[in-house]
């Protein structure tokens, strides 16, 4: 999971894009140890040192990894997609955003 | 990814022991059944009891030997020459029909419908559980077990568990389960005509052409409306009853909330808590930005 999840962050580093974690683990300080040795930039919440923590717990959580993709404006649209399809699913959301972001810019006013 | 699917079959397989010996949540004592028996009777019953300790038996040490092994070639050598419980199915059900004894054919059954996984000998147990056991105070262990049983006789089972078990805590969890079984069914469905088709072969050749066809012919929609009634009903009926890790009204209010908020096309409920070093964010603060959620752990 890290090396893709590590090309993925750093390919959109300048994107309106974000790779957020909800981490399970038991002990912080061994975590603090795996994101520095696996080089993971990207941040997490810490879920209570436990796969039954409040986050995943409310989130109705039972497998790990667990995959949620959310467009701009906060809208599920994807879940449990991995690979290629995660990478898939991220463009197309950036895609739609860019297109929003230029409303009626494609017709230039005045002429015709 | 590998060896997490591992350790959860093996997860699995331990959780099918501590149920097969009886270890976990019984809900009632069923130990009443044990007396004044026609000599013959008893001796099935022996039977019964003996094929299922050897068969454990076998299965402990193999799990020992498995998880002792040092390299992969040990371990798919173990696997293949693994005990299976499917060479003992037909011997158990003579038995079944020899032993005028319900708690001794109950355990045969259970035996078959949770330890066969594949073809007709899990179908053939879950229907006679449905037409002879289902007020089986015994009952109450096997439904969790039920909870990925792929045929609808195990649905058939759990409804009539629902309506006529004589056992308060045992209606609630059978409702619970018919719906988790339903709202799985769902995303099955989807899964297997979206996303993961090529898995659809697979699943044919497993569970049976005609079962996965009359499955891809229901609709999601309405099984989620219907898994939803079963949640409610926990909710209204069974909340303090006892569920596997909690009670099920607390299963039951976050299969809904998954089911009315965390669905495709639901805005994202909010997160709000201490990152790793102990600074605190909300999921709200990367509106405006695509975001991908991972829930994770380095186990």
């Amino acid at each position: 999971m890290y090396p893709h999840e590590r090309s993925l962050v750093k390919r959109l580093e300048k994107k309106p894009f974000a790779l957020l974690g909800i981490n399970s683990d038991r002990d912080r300080e061994k975590l603090k140890e795996t994101i520095k040795k696996e080089k993971i930039t990207w941040r997490s919440w810490w879920n209570g040192g436990s796969t039954s923590g409040p986050i995943s717990s409310a989130w109705n959580v039972t497998a790990w990894p667990t995959i949620y993709v959310l467009d701009h404006k906060g809208v599920i649209r994807f879940k449990n997609v991995r690979g290629e399809e995660m990478d898939k699913a991220v463009d197309q959301l950036l895609a739609e955003l860019e297109v929003e972001k230029k409303p009626a810019k494609k017709e230039p006013a005045g002429k015709k | 990814m590998i060896r997490i699917t591992v350790l959860a079959f093996l997860g699995i397989a331990f959780l099918g022991i501590a149920f097969a010996s009886g270890s976990l949540w019984s809900l009632d004592n069923a130990k009443n059944s044990d007396k004044a028996e026609a000599p013959r009777a008893t001796s099935a019953r022996a039977r019964i009891t003996k094929l299922i300790r050897d068969h454990d038996t076998a299965h402990t040490e193999y799990l020992k030997k498995y998880r002792a092994a040092k390299d992969d070639e040990t371990r798919s050598e173990l696997l293949k020459n693994r005990p299976r419980a499917e060479g003992l199915a037909e011997e158990l059900f003579q038995l079944v029909k020899e032993v005028n004894d319900p708690a001794g054919a109950f355990d045969a059954l259970q035996f078959i419908a949770i330890k066969c996984r594949t073809g007709d000998s899990q179908k053939k147990a879950v229907e006679i559980l449905a037409r002879d056991h289902v007020k089986n105070p015994k009952v109450g262990d096997l439904i969790p077990t039920f909870a990925y049983i792929q045929n609808f006789t195990a649905d058939k089972f759990l409804e009539d568990v629902r309506e006529k078990h004589p056992n308060r805590d045992v209606r609630g969890n059978a409702c619970f389960y018919l719906g988790f079984r339903l709202k799985s069914r769902a995303a099955t469905i989807v899964r297997l005509t979206t996303e993961r088709k090529e898995q659809l072969e697979s699943w044919r050749q497993f569970y049976g052409e005609e079962y996965v066809d009359a499955m891809l012919d229901m609709k999601p929609d309405d099984l989620l409306e219907k898994a939803a009634a079963y949640f409610e009903e926990v909710t209204e009926k069974y909340a303090d009853v006892a569920g596997r890790r909690r009670p099920l009204g607390v299963s039951a209010a976050r299969q809904l909330f998954e089911m009315r908020h965390l669905t495709i096309g639901k805005v994202a409920p909010e997160i709000e808590g201490e990152d790793i070093d102990g600074k605190r964010f909300k999921l709200s603060e990367y509106r405006g930005q695509v975001v991908v959620l991972d829930f994770w752990g380095h186990w």
